[in-house]
Formats: structure tokens, C-alpha cells, sequence
């Protein structure tokens, strides 16, 4: 089976909130109804990191976080780019030269 | 240029009124509006007709447009005035006067003039402008028709609402502009905005593409598609972008950072975290140690490859410049799993791990609960590779290796046991931890610990198979027939299907019906063998079975009925000689009268100087396994061996069936001292059945046999592959039991090709040693009884 944090598209050391939450994001794009095995392999996943136990463990004892520098750059990119300008602002662009 | 102006407007010209006219249009072809303001109005105190009317209209109206252009609105305005003040009579001006009036901010002259406009495509031209301006301006809005306001006023909402990340109010605010509204532009602008802010910039441009480029919707689209994606955006542009939201450049930096790393200059890399930690710890704390989290895992990777001092270095910088994780704020987890390394060694590791233990209790990141079960694991990990120092570690089922002589390897068990007790205090419920105590002491075979460690599991979780299978086993071996059924029944019970449970339950039943004759309790103990009936009905004919049971009613007196059952078993065999062999046994487990051993005692000596057959010898060395392969012990045992033993000498020369032929090896592969015969019985099966995994395993086994030094360890590494691979692909259980064995001895191949074992004082490793001993076929020790009496469990009874 596919890394389960893979397969969610979390980080290693994604909360249980944020495991909960991403989850029914995917379910909600797959219902079992719709796409049945997309469904059963995120279950899956889900499955395996919502064990509390499974997921202190990976937080003591792996070095490796599943995030890349390349992802991470991305994200800081996206932060920089969804930064929201003040309304005067923006709408100031209309007119600016 | 003004004075040049001045000199050129000043000169007198002798020409008519035409060429004023024309140096009017001149300038304003050229641009110079403020110059062409002038001349036209020279023009038109000259000669004040409609046409140079016109021209000085056309004049302050293009000067107005200029300085609005220019972000001039102040003087804009002022020249827009003076037009207004002299009066629009150009039908062809209204319409962009209008406009421009508009974005002046001069609402109510706009809309006089609007009045004037004559078609209606131009009216609503006018009107989607007033409403553009209306959004930008909301002071300019209560010029605005009273429809329009409101209008403006949502667009305005909804724009608050996504710059203020609340894309669902936007939406809701925008729902009530119709299609027709002169907003409707501003609609598919913040749908569009949304998605740019949303990284979603196809949905953008869909929706920004649809936009009227005229308007200024459209305008604030086309800048922000320009500073949509990093590729798109100048390197000036995105980094004054990135100073207005970061503070400073923190992306040029980062790419650095990860060209460094994918160059493997880790020295550069690593001076780069200092500045970058503290930037991006301006801009977000999570960062700065999410950035931590993604170079951590390749920079242990790089410190194990690397030398001690480069190693130390590196994470001695690394940590020094990092922003520490939260879950590991004095870094002495890093350090410890450093030091671990690849293989997982302790020494070093453990300060490291028990400092982390004391970090562990205070870790904000933690909730107190949690905080207790992580050092519990933390316990636990420690436990486990004091295992893997003590030796190999401990697998399900795994066979127990011999009690080490090597006292380093005492104290890591020592330490293990005492790391694993450590956990268990903090989190008694931890099951893995129960599990690998219960292994660690199966392995090391002591069952009295083994069996307190299983006791302490099943008060965790009570339907523990491992553990139920393995007090069930642990009775049953120590002939302990209640406890053994009451296990063997529960475990049975998780998996009714399984084979080898009910297997486990019938031969408990098997003995506690022995105990019932013992005990003279007739009744419960023909209950017991009925119950052992239903379990496996299959197993009802067996003759071994009906042995059993004829055993059973000589001791309760019932001869005739035992008689029966013999004439049954005896209908169920080519010949009877392993049912004398059976009833000897029996005769003397159930303690059965001398006269009774006597007989089976002679008929089977009888039976065994007959010729020899390949069902016999199959038949009896699958008996005589049972028996020596769990250590059964019985009055006469190793006599009965002797016996077998002899008669299968006698079988090299008879064509064996596969099956009696593999029951033939097993036995003799329990025997130390008959190396020699096995090899025999071996060829022979490599020869006839050659898809047989029971023969390439014994052969692969007999080719270690020959010792560190002139074992073909390619020859046996073929063998045990092609023999996994034969038991794997076969559905018969027998095979799939030796998939295990086989596997261990594949291992232990592998780290004798990765050992320096073979070159000049290479050690052996220990795992290889056992195996050796194990196997040493000590030829001379053919004659002493007692080795008929040790198979597997000579290493048991050593240590004991």
C-alpha cells in the first residue's frame, strides 16, 4: 500500500484535526458511491494515521517528513501570492499608470 | 521646453486665422496639449467661430484627458472646469466628456451631459462607466442614479469579503446583480478574484477573459495576471512584492537552499538557515520549523554517509541554526537517531534518548497524556534495540537461540527486559510492548518468563492469539492438559477455521483424555476423545488415533473393545508395523500392563525385519517425529529411534513415494548424528522429486553442514530460493510451514556475504555459529542413546 500520509496528501506530523478534516475533504470528492475504490484507499489511509499511538510514534522516531523543499518553496510562494491586498488597493490598480 | 513654447506662441504670425488653426492641430498632434490649450484659444479671440469653438473645446477636453492620465486629477479637474465653463457644442466630444467627467468625479455635469447623448448604445456606455466609478469611488456615488448605489455598494461588500478571505459572503453579497446590471462585469471580476486567490488560476482567467477590456474590472485583472505566477512576474516586481509582504526576500534564498542541497554542498546549505530560520520565523513560527522538518530527514541521511567529524559538524551547525522542533526543542532526539544510524545501534544512542526522555516531560506540543505514552514508546524503542544488541530479534514463532555465552550480550537482554518494564509502567496497556516482552523471552527460551509475559498480555487484550497459541503450547509441553485445552479452545475460538488451531485443540483433547485414564475417570476421558472426533472427523481413521484409543480401553479394562479398535487400525495400514510402534508408545504413556508392552514390544519386532516399504518407512518416521520434534518424552523413546533409524538404513535402495520420502528427511534432519543417511535420503529426493521444497531446503541446509570454510554458499543460497519459492506457490500447509525456516536461513546467508567472514580472521557471525553447531553431523556419536533422545531440544535440555 501507498504511504497513507501520501495517499491524504498530509504531512507526517498533520494533527488529528487536520487528519479528520482532509479526510472528508476527500470523501467528499469520492464518495464511495461515485469512485468505490478511490474511496476504499483513502479509508485506508485514513485508517492507518488516525491511530493516535501510530502517529506519536511517527513523530518521535522519523526523521523523514514526507514535505519536500520543493513543496515547501511552493507554499511560501502561494502565502506570498494569496496575501491579500487592502480593497483601496486593489481597485487603486484601475487607475494606477 | 516652456521658454520654447513661449517663443513660438509669442511670434507674431502673419498669417490669417487658418494658420493659427493649423498650429493649434499641430500641437495637438504632437502632443504639447497644454501649448495647443493656448493656441486655440488665440485662435478662437481671433476669430470666434463655431470651428475654432470646437478646437479650443477639443483642446481643454484632450489637455483634461492628459493630466486625469497623468494622476494629475487636481489640475484634471481645473481644465475639465474651463470646458465645462466654455461650453460643449461638439456632438462628437459628449460622450468622452461625459466619461471623463465621470472619472473626474464630476458626476452631475457628467450626467447634463449624458442628456445630450443621442444613441442609446452610448447611454450605456456612459452608464457602465458612471458604475465603474461608482466602485471605485464610493464617494462619487450619490451622483449616480438611485438604481446604481446599490449596486456599487454590493460590489464593494464582496470585494471586503475576499480580501477578507470570506469567499462564501462575497458570493451571497453578488448573487442579487443581474446579468443585464451595468455590475455584472464586477461580478465575473470577483468570481474570477476568488479563484486567483484560490492558486486557481485557470478558473481565473476564465472568468477574468469575459471581462469588457475597456472597463476597469478588466484593468485590475490585467496586473494581477501579471503578478499571478512567479514565472510571470519580473524578478523586481515579485521582489518588491515579497519585501511588502515578507519584509525581505525570503524565495531567492530558499531556491539557493535547495540547489545547494541537490549539489550535496550541505556546509553552504547549512549557513543559509540562519538568516532564512529568522526571516521566516518574521513571517510565520511554523515556517521556520517546517523548514526544519523538511531538511532533517536528508541531512541525518548525508551525516550518515559522512565521516565522524564531518558528521558532527554538520549536525552540530544544523542544529545550531535550525529552529528546533517543538516535539524535540534540545535536539537530543536528532542526536539520538543520529547516533542510531542505519543499523540501529544503542551505544551512543541510549544519554542521547534517556535525555529525550526528560525533554519529553515538559514538550508543549504534547498533551499530558500524551506526553507520558511517548516516553513509554520512547522506553520501548529503547527496549528493542537492546534486543537487536542482544542478538537476532525476536520474530513470531521465532526458534530460541542457544543461551549466549557472551555477557555483553546478557546485560543488553538485561537492559532490554528492564527498558520494556520501564514502558510498561507508563502505559501498562501498550500491547506491542506485551508482544515483544512475550517474544524476547520465547526467543530466548525462558518459557517460565515467556509464560508471566503471555499471562500479562491476555490481561490487556484477552483474544490475543499469539499469546493464547502460546500458553496453550507452553501446557501442552509441560503435559499440563486443563490449562493447554482451555488456551488452545480460546484461540481456536478467534479463528474456528483455522487448521492448525484445531489441530492444537484436538491434541489437547488427545491428552486430557490420557489424563482422564490416568485418573480412572472413564467417562470424561471417552468424552474427551469424542469431542476430539467432532473436532476433526477427518482424523477419526487415523490408525495413530485408534492406537490411542485402544490404549485407553486396555487401561479401563475394556479389551475387547480395544482389540476392535485395533483390527480397525490395522484394516487402515499396507502393514501394521507402525501401529506396534504406536500401541508401544501408548502402552507406555497410558502405563499399560507389562504383558501388554511385551506384545507389542515382539510383534513389532516381528514386523520390522520384514522387507522394507516406502509406506513403513514413511509412516514410521512421520510417528517417531511427532514425538522427538516436541520433545514428548515417554519411557523408551530413544530405543524406538534406534529402531527407526535401522530400518530406514535399510530403505536406500526401495522407490520411495514423495510424501513417505520428505516424512523420511524431517525425522532424520532431527538427528544429529545421522548427517550422513539424510544426505542419502536427500539425493534421492532431489533426484525424484524435484519440485519438492522439502529436499532443496535439506539440501541447502546440508551444504552449510559442510562447515564456514567449504561450504559452496552459492550453491545453497539456489537452493533455499528455489525451495521458498516452491513452498510459497504451494497451497499444501507442510510446505507452507517450512517458509520460515527457510527465510532465517536465506538471512543468515545474506550477512555472511555482507560480513568480512571468509577473508583472513573474518569472524563468523554468531546466527552462523548456531546454525554450525546445529548442524554438525558428529558421526561418531552414532552409538550413544542419548543422542536419539535430543533433536531440536538438545540446545533446550543444555541449557537447562
Amino acid at each position: 500500500m501507498s504511504d497513507p500520509y501520501d495517499v491524504l496528501g498530509l504531512p507526517r506530523h498533520a494533527g488529528e484535526e487536520e487528519i479528520r478534516r482532509r479526510y472528508l475533504e476527500l470523501v467528499r470528492e469520492s464518495p464511495p458511491d461515485r469512485d468505490p475504490e478511490r474511496f476504499a484507499t483513502v479509508r485506508a489511509a485514513y485508517d492507518a494515521v488516525r491511530d493516535p499511538v501510530r502517529r506519536l510514534e511517527a513523530q518521535l522516531f522519523e526523521l523523514d517528513s514526507g514535505d519536500t523543499l520543493d513543496a515547501f518553496i511552493s507554499d511560501v510562494r502561494a502565502r506570498l501570492f494569496r496575501h491579500r491586498i487592502p480593497l483601496d488597493t486593489l481597485l487603486a490598480l484601475a487607475e494606477s499608470p | 521646453m516652456g521658454a520654447r513654447s513661449k517663443k513660438q506662441i509669442s511670434k507674431p504670425s502673419p498669417a490669417s486665422g487658418q494658420a493659427f488653426r493649423q498650429e493649434a492641430e499641430r500641437l495637438i498632434a504632437k502632443g504639447r496639449l497644454k501649448d495647443a490649450v493656448k493656441q486655440a484659444k488665440l485662435c478662437f479671440r481671433q476669430e470666434g467661430t463655431p470651428e475654432n469653438h470646437r478646437l479650443l473645446e477639443r483642446a481643454y477636453f484632450l489637455r483634461a484627458q492628459q493630466l486625469h492620465r497623468d494622476a494629475m486629477p487636481t489640475s484634471a479637474v481645473e481644465v475639465a472646469q474651463h470646458l465645462i465653463d466654455f461650453g460643449i457644442t461638439d456632438p462628437a466630444l459628449i460622450e468622452d466628456a461625459a466619461r471623463l467627467f465621470l472619472a473626474l468625479g464630476l458626476g452631475s455635469q457628467a450626467r447634463a451631459l449624458e442628456s445630450r447623448v443621442g444613441s442609446p448604445e452610448a447611454r450605456a456606455r456612459l452608464a457602465v462607466a458612471a458604475a465603474d466609478q461608482a466602485v471605485l469611488h464610493p464617494d462619487r456615488a450619490a451622483t449616480l442614479p438611485e438604481e446604481h448605489r446599490g449596486g456599487a455598494l454590493q460590489v464593494r461588500a464582496a470585494l471586503a469579503a475576499l480580501q477578507a478571505d470570506d469567499e462564501p459572503k462575497a458570493m451571497e453579497e453578488l448573487r442579487a446583480i443581474a446579468r443585464s446590471s451595468p455590475f455584472a462585469d464586477w461580478k465575473l471580476f470577483a468570481r474570477g478574484l476568488a479563484a486567483f486567490h484560490r492558486r486557481d488560476l485557470e478558473e481565473a482567467r476564465v472568468n477574468w477573459d469575459r471581462l469588457d477590456p475597456d472597463r476597469a474590472a478588466s484593468r485590475i485583472a490585467r496586473r494581477l495576471l501579471g503578478t499571478g505566477t512567479e514565472e510571470q512576474a519580473p524578478a523586481a516586481e515579485l521582489a518588491a512584492l515579497e519585501r511588502q509582504v515578507f519584509g525581505e526576500p525570503i524565495l531567492a534564498p530558499l531556491r539557493q537552499l535547495r540547489d545547494f542541497i541537490a549539489q550535496g554542498r550541505w556546509t553552504e546549505a547549512v549557513r543559509l538557515l540562519g538568516p532564512l530560520r529568522h526571516a521566516l520565523r518574521r513571517v510565520d513560527p511554523g515556517l521556520a520549523a517546517r523548514l526544519t522538518r523538511v531538511l532533517i530527514g536528508p541531512m541525518a541521511r548525508e551525516a550518515c554517509h559522512s565521516g565522524y567529524r564531518e558528521a558532527q559538524a554538520l549536525v552540530g551547525n544544523f542544529t545550531r541554526l535550525s529552529e528546533p522542533l517543538p516535539i524535540d526543542p534540545r535536539w537530543n532526539r536528532l542526536w539520538a537517531r543520529i547516533w542510531e544510524g542505519p543499523q540501529g545501534e544503542i551505544e551512543g544512542a541510549e544519554d542521547y534518548w534517556r535525555s529525550y526522555l526528560d525533554d519529553l516531560k515538559a514538550v508543549a506540543d504534547l498533551r499530558p497524556d500524551e506526553r507520558t505514552l511517548a516516553q513509554a514508546l520512547v522506553w520501548k524503542h529503547l527496549g528493542g534495540q537492546h534486543l537487536r544488541a542482544a542478538g537476532e530479534p525476536p520474530e513470531p514463532g521465532g526458534a530460541s537461540p542457544p543461551a549466549p555465552d557472551d555477557p555483553e550480550a546478557l546485560e543488553a537482554r538485561r537492559r532490554a527486559v528492564e527498558c520494556l518494564e520501564e514502558s510498561l509502567e507508563l502505559a501498562p496497556r501498550h500491547l506491542e510492548t506485551h508482544e515483544l516482552l512475550l517474544r524476547a523471552y520465547h526467543y530466548w527460551g525462558q518459557p517460565e518468563e515467556a509464560e508471566a509475559a503471555a499471562r500479562r498480555l491476555l490481561e490487556v487484550s484477552p483474544d490475543h492469539l499469539e499469546a493464547l497459541r502460546f500458553l496453550a503450547d507452553y501446557h501442552f509441553q509441560r503435559d499440563d492438559a486443563g490449562p493447554a485445552l482451555e488456551f488452545a479452545r480460546r484461540a481456536r475460538a478467534l479463528k474456528p477455521l483455522d487448521p492448525a488451531l484445531a489441530l492444537g485443540e484436538w491434541a489437547a483433547l488427545l491428552m486430557q483424555a490420557r489424563h482422564h485414564a490416568l485418573a480412572r475417570r472413564w467417562g470424561e476421558g471417552r468424552s474427551a476423545f469424542e469431542a476430539a472426533d467432532r473436532l476433526r472427523p477427518e482424523a477419526r481413521d487415523d490408525y495413530h488415533l485408534l492406537a490411542r484409543k485402544a490404549a485407553f480401553e486396555f487401561k479401563a479394562g475394556q479389551a475387547e473393545r480395544a482389540e476392535q479398535l485395533i483390527a480397525e487400525a490395522k484394516a487402515h495400514l499396507v502393514e501394521p508395523t507402525p501401529l506396534w510402534l504406536a500401541l508401544q508408545i501408548e502402552a507406555a504413556r497410558y502405563k499399560l500392563p507389562k504383558a501388554l508392552k511385551g506384545r507389542f514390544a515382539d510383534l513389532w519386532k516381528a514386523d520390522l525385519a520384514k522387507r522394507c516399504r516406502s509406506e513403513t518407512a514413511g509412516a514410521l518416521a512421520g510417528l517417531i517425529e511427532l514425538y522427538l520434534g516436541s520433545d514428548t518424552r515417554y519411557t523408551g523413546r530413544a530405543g524406538h529411534v534406534k529402531d527407526v533409524v535401522a530400518y530406514l538404513r535399510r530403505t536406500s535402495r526401495i522407490k520411495y513415494r514423495r510424501e513417505d520420502l520428505e516424512n523420511v528427511c524431517r525425522f532424520l534432519a532431527l538427528l544429529p548424528g545421522e548427517g550422513s543417511l539424510l544426505g542419502k535420503m536427500v539425493g534421492h529426493g532431489l533426484k525424484n522429486f524435484p519440485d519438492s521444497p522439502v529436499f532443496l531446503m535439506f539440501s541447502g541446509l546440508r551444504e552449510l553442514q559442510r562447515g564456514p570454510f567449504r561450504c559452496n554458499f552459492d550453491l545453497a543460497r539456489r537452493q533455499f530460493e528455489k525451495a521458498l519459492e516452491l513452498a510459497q506457490a504451494s497451497g499444501d500447509p507442510r510446505y507452507a510451514e517450512l517458509v520460515p525456516r527457510i527465510k532465517k536461513s536465506l538471512a543468515m546467508l545474506t550477512t555472511v556475504a555482507e560480513s568480512p567472514f571468509g577473508k583472513p580472521f573474518g569472524r563468523i557471525p554468531g546466527p552462523l555459529i548456531d546454525l554450525f553447531e546445529e548442524m554438525d553431523d558428529g558421526e561418531d556419536d552414532f552409538e550413544d542413546d542419548d543422542m536419539y533422545d535430543a533433536g531440536p531440544s538438545r540446545r533446550a535440555r543444555r541449557k537447562r
